[in-house]
């Protein structure tokens, strides 16, 4: 019999993949595509179960209650389930918050709340926002910029964005709403690269999953990239009386940031997910001549893309000044707030941009967004997690061990916790104290630990629940699961790497952590 | 007369000393039936021959001082005890033991309404409020479920936990097989309160999350064959 000819690579003329009305992200459910992923769903429905009935039945550890035993297993079961997708990932969620119910693991009303969360509002209210940039064509206007500036070849177009996202991190702190703004930018240039969801190529998943490690590892760059690093300072002064500066996190935190990124622009398009030379170069019939025609072609600002300007700067204005909010106006416009102002300037009757209908909300990632949320809370309510950490640590004799061995051990579980975590503010308030407290007691000075562990704490990159840009990019439905946690743990581990050898050289050197290889005292 | 009787009083309030509880721990090892053995140890400093009033947190009856320095007596005092100390200055530590009731009591659903919890649950709740003048420096109280019982959930703990701390209000332990649940304050003044709300179930699982989930899995693996199943 012979070999089925290779598929030809479809071609597309620019109109076609410019066509983002077409490119809709609310009624998506992803297909099996090769064996692996289809054995995957196959094994991962009893697989799931297998592990809820272990958990469950497993003997209670000392200091765990009932409730946080069945979390704990509920929570085992989904995530087994939102990576093999037996399920679309939204009907894990609704089957995550009923198990929650029956197994007593969290009253009806904490379950039902979530979907009235702050970061439900701000995703639903920026994903209005982003319709508006696609209706006016104001995101391909820019997308057709982007590529013509920086797009000729497929590593400009990825370092482009690792820029645009290290320029946007400290001027908007809610990394969803920095995630929406440039999410039309990123399809369009995915499209332009020959990546759709049909059709997803390696530049489509390198796009999505280096943008998405960027909002969230450059928002550890500042002490105000979101309101997780705050707290950590907080506990910090609270608890050490030792105040970090804006510029002792930056001094800190930038440069590992940034080499965090440059690195892993480098080893996913090499390595991870290499990219095929035919597709290094924008995939439009004509070349980049007839995106330059048609970016030309687009004239001068229409009125509706200066309304969307407009709008967006107002958001945008509010977003950034939140700090001035209460000497200004008396009142602190939260995040959500901004766009829900920015939503009613964007659905206003006869001036507006939108009509509600014309607005693509994916409700379905809300859904799994709240079933996630109600997952970690139940874990963070029961003591689940907080038990997990401390047993984790009591079973590691860290007081018979170099300061560099514990440093590298309390900073893998900081970095890594986050799988099991569904908020950055959570996994802060439970680990931080802990860290500072063990570090205490083990005569370390706190804050050797504790900073550095601080800078961790946005690094959300292993799955589409860890984080809200998460849920967001994997919308979008160019990579799976498994492939989010290959590239997140490939940037958390370098992230890694980098942390430890700072702190065995130039941490030592600026006063922040002692000798690497100095025993406890 | 009255010129030197006032400086006389003022002097005596000046030189008298505050009895100052330094450490107040309690454990509870709660009965099948709902009542409590509690052994309670502190330590306390006082002048001479001072009388104190000590809160209980408990509903209780039959004290007994166990151990405790020579001249120091107990008597039950409401719902506090009172504790006369010992002819010499000094800071003593004895302990006491009392029968604490109604400690493990099933939830009370008053006719009309709906349980919260099911029938099988009880309820362990400690409230103890600091009716002594001075501030107790760290208090603690421990209660041991009976055999065959676990804690479900923290219903409440209070006073809820301050920043500087990095320790839960209510900590799950184990001991003798037994679960544990202890609620420690530090600086208890007059007037604060400390409570504990938990509930406590069997320890044992029903069967039929096993027998459901295996038969839910191996359905599955049925009907969707075909997933896997090569077309040719």
């Amino acid at each position: 019999m012979a070999a089925e000819a290779p598929a030809a690579p479809p071609s597309h003329s620019l109109q076609d993949l410019l066509d983002m009305e077409k490119m809709v992200l609310s009624s998506k459910t992803r297909e099996a595509q090769s064996p692996t992923e289809k054995w995957m769903r196959y094994l991962g429905f009893p697989g799931g179960i297998l592990l809820f009935l272990l958990v469950l039945y497993l003997p209670a550890g000392a200091g765990l209650s009932g409730a946080a035993q069945t979390g704990t297993a509920c929570f085992a079961l989904a995530l087994v389930w939102w990576v093999t997708e037996p399920f679309p990932t939204y009907v894990t969620s609704l089957i995550l918050m009923f198990l929650l119910l029956v197994t007593r693991t969290s009253p009806a009303k904490p379950i039902m709340d979530v979907l009235g969360m702050e970061v439900i509002w701000l995703n639903l209210l920026a994903f209005i926002l982003s319709s508006m940039l696609v209706k006016t064509r104001l995101a391909k206007r820019m997308a057709l910029w982007l590529i013509i500036k920086f797009g000729r070849k497929a590593s400009w177009a990825l370092l482009a964005f690792v820029i645009l996202q290290l320029a946007l991190s400290p001027l908007i702190p809610a990394t969803a709403a920095r995630c929406v703004m440039t999410l039309p930018l990123i399809i369009v240039v995915g499209t332009i690269y020959g990546s759709t969801e049909q059709t997803p190529n390696n530049f489509g998943k390198n796009l999505l999953l280096l943008n998405l490690a960027g909002i969230s590892v450059l928002t550890s760059v500042t002490m105000t990239g979101s309101s997780a690093n705050l707290v950590a300072v907080g506990f910090i002064q609270s608890m050490t009386g030792h105040r970090v500066y804006y510029m002792d996190w930056m001094i800190a935190g930038a440069p590992i940031a940034i080499l965090t990124m440059l690195i892993m622009w480098f080893l996913g398009r090499k390595f991870i997910f290499p990219i095929a030379p035919e597709d290094q170069f924008p995939k439009v019939e004509g070349g980049l001549e007839l995106v330059e025609r048609q970016h030309k072609a687009m004239g001068g600002f229409s009125f509706q893309e200066k309304k969307a300007l407009v709008i967006f700067g107002v958001v945008l204005f509010l977003w950034m000044t939140d700090i001035f909010h209460m000497r200004w106006f008396g009142v602190e416009i939260s995040a959500p707030f901004a766009a829900l102002v920015g939503a009613v300037l964007v659905l206003f009757p006869r001036y507006g941009v939108l009509q509600w209908s014309e607005a693509d909300i994916p409700w379905h990632l809300l859904i799994f967004s709240a079933g996630a949320y109600a997952g970690g809370l139940a874990l963070e309510d029961t003591g689940a997690a907080e038990w997990g950490v401390r047993t984790l640590f009591g079973g590691m004799n860290l007081r018979s061990i170099p300061f560099g061995a514990a440093f590298t051990i309390i900073m893998a579980v900081m970095m890594y916790s986050h799988l099991l975590t569904t908020s950055k503010t959570v996994r802060t308030i439970i680990l931080i104290p802990i860290i500072i407290t063990m570090s205490k007691a083990l005569g370390w000075d706190p804050v050797s630990m504790a900073l550095p562990a601080a800078l961790c704490i946005d690094w959300v990159v292993g799955l589409p629940i860890s984080g809200k840009p998460n849920v967001i990019l994997f919308s979008t439905n160019q990579y799976t699961v498994g492939e989010n946690f290959k590239f997140g743990m490939a940037t958390c581990t370098v992230g890694m790497v980098l942390l430890v050898l700072s702190a065995a050289t130039w941490f030592h050197w600026i006063g922040i952590t002692p000798s690497f290889w100095a025993m406890p005292q | 007369m009255s010129r030197l009787l006032l400086p006389l009083l003022l002097g005596t309030a000046l030189c008298a000393a505050p009895a100052e509880i330094r450490q107040y721990a309690t454990r509870v090892d709660i009965q099948g039936d709902g009542s409590g053995r509690a052994t309670a140890t502190v330590t306390l400093a006082g002048d001479p021959s001072d009388t104190v009033e000590i809160p209980v947190g408990f509903k209780a009856r039959g004290f007994a001082l166990t151990e405790g320095p020579k001249g120091l007596k107990l008597e039950p005092y409401g719902s506090a005890i009172r504790v006369v100390l010992p002819p010499e200055r000094g800071a003593w530590t004895f302990t006491f033991t009392f029968t604490a009731l109604d400690t493990f009591i099933p939830e009370a659903v008053p006719e009309g309404e709906k349980a919260r919890i099911p029938a099988t649950s009880r309820v362990v709740r400690h409230a103890f409020v600091q009716t002594f003048e001075d501030p107790i420096a760290a208090y603690s109280v421990e209660a041991v479920l009976p055999p065959g019982y676990r804690f479900q959930a923290i219903k409440e703990a209070l006073p809820k936990v301050r920043k500087t701390e990095s320790e839960p209000r209510v900590r799950l332990g184990r001991t003798d097989g037994r679960q544990t649940a202890i609620l420690r304050v530090t600086r208890l003044k007059q007037g604060d309160s400390a409570a504990m709300t938990l509930e406590a179930t069997p320890s044992s699982r029903s069967i039929l999350w096993l027998v459901t989930g295996l038969a839910i899995a191996g359905l599955y693996l049925f009907l969707f064959r075909d997933m896997v199943q090569s077309r040719h």
